[in-house]
């Protein structure tokens, strides 16, 4: 088990970063696609974090702290990105524009494509459940949001990725054993 | 629960492999962001120059219409000395200026105050305030209380010198 950090100390913030830097660009490049684009908000999300870090409480876990405040700030720069491709839009009074960078699409696989094409909080909670192996209670959590919720995003962002990779439906929901409970409890 | 639990594992493992793809060493912390001093806000950066240069245009003009047309701030300022006097100054009025300064000054004394447009009436309410009456030779009325009537100005009850239409 790695040494717990401590608040405020500046070689812990450091050895923080080095260790979950990689997670955090991985989780972000599901949510936006865009590795350049994942790494700034990484080191946006370092940013914020130091300034928070004489705060931290060293009883919650550390990389689900930091995964929170990226995610966040993913879901910001995804805002941003939105607002600007309107303004590009107006700017043009409506022509067409001259589309994504081949050389940006050539990189991108169907899957990052169907990713990003999702809600960020889905895709950022599809990413960590799937790839880091977060629990829907942690993510919950993480979320702020009920459990139940976590499990339905995740089912609609399956079925959505499917949808668009042209795989077969799963026969049964995602979930733990409580939220097979609970999705009958809602049917009943 | 684990993730391979709910039947999802060929979306896992195509993730798992895309982005293990992805290149794994951090940036050193000496060279994260983190580290850096802090930038101004995004306004600044953006509207932190035009907002300087405006203001530096705003007083560049501004001086020069202050070196152009400084008759501008002349009539403000002659307009206010006019109506500005000193509480303790004293009233001349300027018809009567050149007869009653002195007897031996002459006219030139009594030009500065015939030619003020201010209402002269008004130094006549005002007799004992005057040391002119004082020196003036004339015997009768110089106190000017009581003695206004055996004056010779019928006009003025409360000017016991002699006025300029009396000769």
């Amino acid at each position: 088990m790695a040494d717990p950090y401590s608040p405020g100390s500046s070689e812990d913030f450091d050895r923080l970063y080095r260790d979950t830097y990689p997670q955090l660009v991985r989780t972000l490049y599901g949510v936006l696609g865009d590795l350049a684009a994942a790494e700034d908000c990484v080191q946006d999300a370092f940013v914020r974090a130091y300034k928070a870090w004489p705060r931290f409480r060293p009883e919650r876990p550390a990389a689900a702290w930091l995964h929170q405040i990226a995610v966040n700030t993913a879901i910001s720069y995804r805002r941003k990105q939105r607002l600007r491709e309107v303004g590009e839009l107006l700017k043009r009074l409506g022509r067409p524009g001259a589309g994504q960078d081949p050389a940006d699409l050539a990189g991108r696989s169907e899957l990052i494509d169907a990713l990003t094409a999702q809600p960020p909080k889905r895709a950022a909670a599809f990413v960590l459940r799937h790839y880091h192996g977060y629990s829907n209670r942690e993510l919950a959590s993480m979320f702020g949001v009920s459990e139940r919720s976590v499990n339905e995003w995740q089912r609609r962002t399956a079925d959505n990725l499917r949808a668009r990779l042209g795989g077969s439906p799963l026969p049964i929901s995602g979930g733990s054993r409580v939220d097979l409970l609970l999705e009958q409890m809602d049917e009943a | 629960m684990r993730p391979e639990e709910d039947g999802s594992e060929e979306l896992q493992s195509r993730l798992r492999a895309e982005l293990d793809a992805l290149p794994r060493a951090p940036p050193r912390p000496a060279q994260a962001r983190y580290q850096l001093p802090p930038v101004p806000s995004s306004f600044a950066r953006r509207f932190g120059p035009t907002l300087a240069g405006a203001a530096a245009a705003i007083l560049v003009i501004g001086s020069a219409a202050a070196v152009i047309h400084p008759s501008i701030f002349n009539l403000h300022s002659a307009g206010a000395r006019q109506n500005v006097r000193p509480p303790d100054a004293p009233v001349v009025p300027a018809a009567s200026a050149s007869p009653t300064v002195s007897p031996h000054s002459g006219p030139t004394q009594a030009e500065p105050e015939a030619g003020s447009p201010e209402p002269q009436p008004e130094t006549s309410e005002k007799p004992e305030s005057s040391p002119e009456p004082e020196a003036s030779p004339t015997p009768s009325g110089e106190s000017g209380s009581g003695d206004s009537s055996a004056s010779g100005d019928g006009g003025s009850t409360a000017n016991p010198s002699p006025s300029p239409t009396d000769h």
